[in-house]
């Protein structure tokens, strides 16, 4: 195997590939890429087997082949060499990426111990980068972090009525964003999981406008942004019952600036020495009151006039999950629906019925 | 012809028997309550093969008179029960009646006695159950029981017999048990001919330290308590003296020595992050209630009890164990301060011999021993005589950093930028800035969080689990408790519904789970006192992480102003001087020992 290639180039593939490659070393041959050098083309691809990236580059091939080299290593080697083509040739048992008066040598594992990747070959439906990220943006954060809850651990995405609809919760909080330029995804015959990890490679890579997506047999989510391919292993679990939690009504309805709300719960959390910040809603006849209060600490009090005429309510949030979601939300109000201090309230981003988050109460 | 049999009476006899004798330290631990019921102030045991060959329990006791004596190896024979009512008023070891009978049936057994208002003795020969002969004879007020022959018409009992150095150490697993719960008994103690220990009447503290290690000098508090109902009385180990198994935890329920595992959990509850994981301290609780609040009549080996106010109990132990070591605060520093070794030996020696001697002369009054000028060291009050070397009032006082005296040291520097060098006028003093710091963390957060209401937070989710009967029980006793804690639950009939967790935690049923096992006892019933500083706590590992991860590392340079400030927040806290991962961090050298290590002294 011979080719050579622009190093700037090379750069840039590489590190978009370098994302997928495992960096607990669990099995050293994940910590490696695959170079294939095969009919004009340079294929590299790195995995953890949870998630695979695959980027094609035109180049000049002197000589057909594979080798796996470490990721990292010969990442932080290139990166290094001047702005110009490179040679890489397979010897026995190394690569010799050599320009000019320069030249390295890498060793190299058996390119047939690199897992096998099955190449999606099926149909696409073609999407905006834009929308898709949104999506992302608008449900990521509400994903649980403890690997325990598999199921939880990734956003799900289903078909709904005239749209696509994803869901995250991390058993606290949900968010819940429909996109009805989207009305469905090639292949994609039942809910699915996407892992978060999957989530913040297509994030990391491309800058194009459309990009293609399918899902395949259930199995996995192949995103194709420009020269580049992820597959993602979908989580095989079953997503919660998250439409049982939705509360049908809520008895109290309030509109507010998001801008002054958000103000508002950052200085009350402020005077938290701990973590878990709870901020109390104290909503009563035109007003709603915001407050904290941390022992040894001291307290916050603001007022906010509001219009609203019903019941007096007092209920307590931990404040990361109000700013959270309302820092995902655009426009400038949010709804948001109360029932009573221990029951799940909604917030929906102006009266968009197509964002909507879900904060579960501390109690008080 | 149906199938079902009545078992001969010979057989009944064997099985309940099994229940009562398992091995030669049942037989230890009956005769050792017989005498000790008796009112004896000197036993004196003989074991061959670890009691397998033979075991001969000696005593000053009253005696029997000799018509009781023939009664007493029948079955449900007794001296100390009458009525059916006493059976829930009973003030002695021993009431079912069943042990010198159930020892007759699987051995040959002698009894030997005398009471003290008859002129002749009697000697009765059980073999198998059944008397084989009784005569007069000679002998001192008191009894002596002799077992041989163990076993021999059960031969299935035998072969499940252990080695004769496992039977020999389960004797004097009970046999210490006397030793600690009876600190008025002299105990003589041989095995195939050799004296093992005796030890004479004699403060508990000393005992512990005889029987357990003498590295227990000045490392043992004393432990009291009295609300007029429950009195609690004994020594605890300081935190920095543990070891990796409950079984030097002794406690005694008027007198009786008691194996429960909350009992056990109230104790190292009460240490509570002064103890590392795993680590026990070394415990002789005496517990004195009154006779109808305790039901000792729980299984034949009678080592269960139930109590008629558990909680009662649990917190009279936490509270005892808890003050005496807040009060203290105390740390020592070398393994044994001031303490002359060998001087300390040789008097033990004496007192032994003086002990040996009044007990072989035959003189058996309860004040006969103790009072001999020779074994002052275990009948007076320690450090009370001059030249008494052990547990010396002079020199505790220039080994221990009382609560409060941190700010008055004198600090002189910091060594490896991790350990902090300061001194006292009769010590130096030795520090480590992180675990220090830690501690002092610990305890603010762990205030504030009294202060104030524990964050729950709701789940979107309710989460069922299922538990057994037993769980669910428990979980009624304890549900306030996990309320403050962050848990709301609704329960059902065999299951529980999670709908609220403490914030900040991720939700396990597993850790639930965990939380109401550690609150059952072994008897199936609970206690309600879980605390919020319990180490169960989920948040309590939070606030022990945060406050690790906020302290000076060792490493980092502090200047003497910080120093003085954390001394200064060191004396208004009441702590144990460990973090609160169990290190401690405080290590002191008496002047003393630096005088005897050069010779000044």
């Amino acid at each position: 195997m011979e080719f050579t290639i622009d190093k700037r180039i090379l750069l840039i593939e590489v590190s978009k590939v370098i994302g997928a490659t495992e960096r607990k070393a669990t099995m050293p041959i994940l910590s490696n890429i695959l170079l294939k050098a095969e009919k004009g083309t340079l294929k590299i691809t790195g995995t953890d087997l949870e998630v695979t990236i695959i980027s094609i580059i035109n180049c000049n091939i002197v000589s057909e082949g594979q080798v796996s080299i470490p990721a990292k290593k010969f990442y932080d080697y290139i990166r290094e060499l001047p702005d110009r083509d490179i040679n890489i040739k397979k010897e026995d048992g190394f690569i010799e990426i050599s320009t000019e008066k320069i030249s390295g040598r890498l060793k190299v594992l058996q390119a047939e111990d690199f897992p096998h990747i099955d190449e999606y070959k099926g149909s696409y439906t073609k999407v905006s980068y834009e929308q898709l990220l949104k999506m992302i943006d608008k449900t990521i954060y509400a994903t649980s972090i403890d690997e325990v809850k598999y199921s939880l651990n990734g956003v799900y995405i289903e078909k709904a009525l005239d749209s696509l609809r994803c869901v995250a919760t991390d058993s606290h909080r949900l968010a819940l964003y429909e996109d009805e330029s989207l009305k469905s995804i090639e292949g994609l015959t039942k809910g699915i999981i996407v892992p978060r990890k999957g989530l913040y490679e297509i994030k990391k890579i491309g800058t194009e406008n459309e990009i293609n997506i399918a899902v395949e047999k259930n199995k996995n989510l192949i995103v194709n942004i420009g020269n580049t391919i992820i597959q993602i292993r979908l989580l095989d679990y079953d997503f919660p019952d998250y439409k049982s939690v939705l509360p049908s009504e809520t008895t109290i309805n309030i509109k507010i600036k998001k801008d002054i709300l958000v103000s508002a719960v950052k200085r009350a959390q402020s005077i938290y020495q701990e973590k878990i910040s709870r901020v109390v809603l104290d909503i009563q006849k035109d007003t709603i009151i915001v407050e904290s209060n941390e022992p040894d600490i001291g307290e916050v009090k603001e007022e906010i006039e509001i219009d609203y005429k019903g019941n007096p309510l007092k209920i307590g949030f931990n404040g990361k999950y109000l700013l959270d979601c309302l820092n995902s939300m655009d426009g400038e109000f949010v709804s948001m629906g109360f029932n009573n201090e221990q029951s799940a309230s909604t917030f929906f981003a102006d009266d968009n019925k197509k964002h909507m988050n879900l904060i579960m109460p501390m109690r008080m | 012809m149906g199938i079902i049999n009545k078992l001969s009476d010979e057989l009944v006899s064997k099985i309940a028997a099994g229940e009562v004798i398992e091995r030669p330290a049942s037989i230890v631990k009956e005769l050792m309550e017989n005498a000790i019921d008796a009112g004896a102030t000197t036993i004196n045991i003989e074991l061959k093969n670890g009691g397998i060959d033979l075991i001969r329990i000696e005593d000053n006791g009253q005696g029997m008179l000799s018509e009781d004596a023939r009664l007493a190896v029948q079955r449900h024979t007794t001296s100390k029960l009458h009525t059916e009512n006493e059976l829930y008023d009973i003030s002695t070891l021993g009431f079912r009646g069943e042990a010198l009978y159930s020892i007759g049936v699987i051995s040959e057994l002698e009894i030997v006695t005398r009471h003290k208002r008859e002129d002749t003795g009697t000697i009765i020969h059980v073999r198998g159950g059944d008397v084989v002969n009784t005569s007069k004879t000679a002998h001192d007020a008191g009894t002596t029981v002799t077992v041989s022959n163990l076993f021999f018409n059960t031969p299935v009992r035998k072969k499940f017999l252990g080695s004769a150095q496992s039977e020999y150490r389960a004797c004097l697993d009970v046999i210490d048990r006397f030793v600690f719960g009876y600190k008025n008994a002299g105990i003589r103690v041989m095995n195939n001919g050799k004296e093992v220990f005796t030890i004479q009447p004699a403060p508990l503290e000393a005992r512990t330290i005889l029987r357990i290690d003498q590295g227990l000098k000045n490392k043992l508090y004393d432990v009291s308590f009295d609300n007029g109902i429950i009195k609690v009385d004994g020594y605890i180990s300081d935190p920095d003296y543990t070891t990796n198994s409950s079984r030097l935890m002794y406690v005694f329920v008027n007198g009786r020595y008691i194996m429960d595992k909350s009992l056990n959990f109230s104790i190292t509850n009460a240490y509570s992050t002064a103890l590392q994981k795993g680590r026990y301290p070394v415990a002789v609780i005496n517990l004195f209630l009154p006779h109808n609040f305790v039901d000792v009549n729980i299984n034949p080996t009678k080592t269960a009890v139930k109590f008629a106010d558990k909680s009662m109990v649990y917190d009279a132990i936490r509270n005892a164990i808890r003050d005496s070591i807040n009060k203290r605060a105390i740390v020592y520093a070398s393994p044994d301060p001031g303490m002359d070794k060998n001087r300390f030996k040789e008097e033990i020696k004496e007192s032994v011999e003086s002990y040996r001697t009044s007990f072989l002369h035959g003189s058996t009054t309860s004040t006969g021993y103790g009072t001999s000028k020779k074994t002052r060291i275990f009948s007076t009050p320690y450090g009370a005589k001059p030249g008494v070397s052990m547990n010396s009032a002079a020199d505790d006082q220039q080994t221990i950093i009382q609560k409060g005296e941190f700010s008055a040291l004198d600090i002189h520097a910091q060594f490896n930028a991790t350990y902090i060098v300061a001194s006292s006028p009769d010590s130096m003093v030795l520090i480590d800035q992180h675990a220090m710091h830690e501690r002092i963390l610990f305890e603010q957060l762990l205030k504030n969080s009294r202060v104030r209401q524990r964050q729950s937070q709701f789940l979107t989710v309710p989460q069922e689990i299922f538990l057994n009967e037993n769980r669910t029980s428990v979980l009624a006793d304890v549900q306030d408790t996990l309320r403050t804690i962050g848990y709301e639950l609704t329960t059902g009939r065999n299951s529980v519904t999670v709908r609220a967790i403490p914030a900040g935690t991720v939700f396990s049923p597993l850790s639930l789970i965990e939380l109401i096992d550690n609150s059952m006892r072994t008897d199936g019933t609970s206690h309600t006192e879980l605390t919020a500083d319990q180490k169960t706590d989920p948040l309590y590992r939070i606030m022990a992480d945060v406050a690790c991860k906020s302290a000076a590392r060792a490493g980092d340079f502090l200047p003497v102003e910080k120093i003085r400030a954390l001394f200064g927040q060191l004396d208004q806290l009441g702590i144990p001087l460990n973090c609160p991962h169990g290190r401690p961090f405080v290590f002191l050298l008496p002047k003393a020992e630096i005088e005897k290590f050069f010779h000044r002294r």
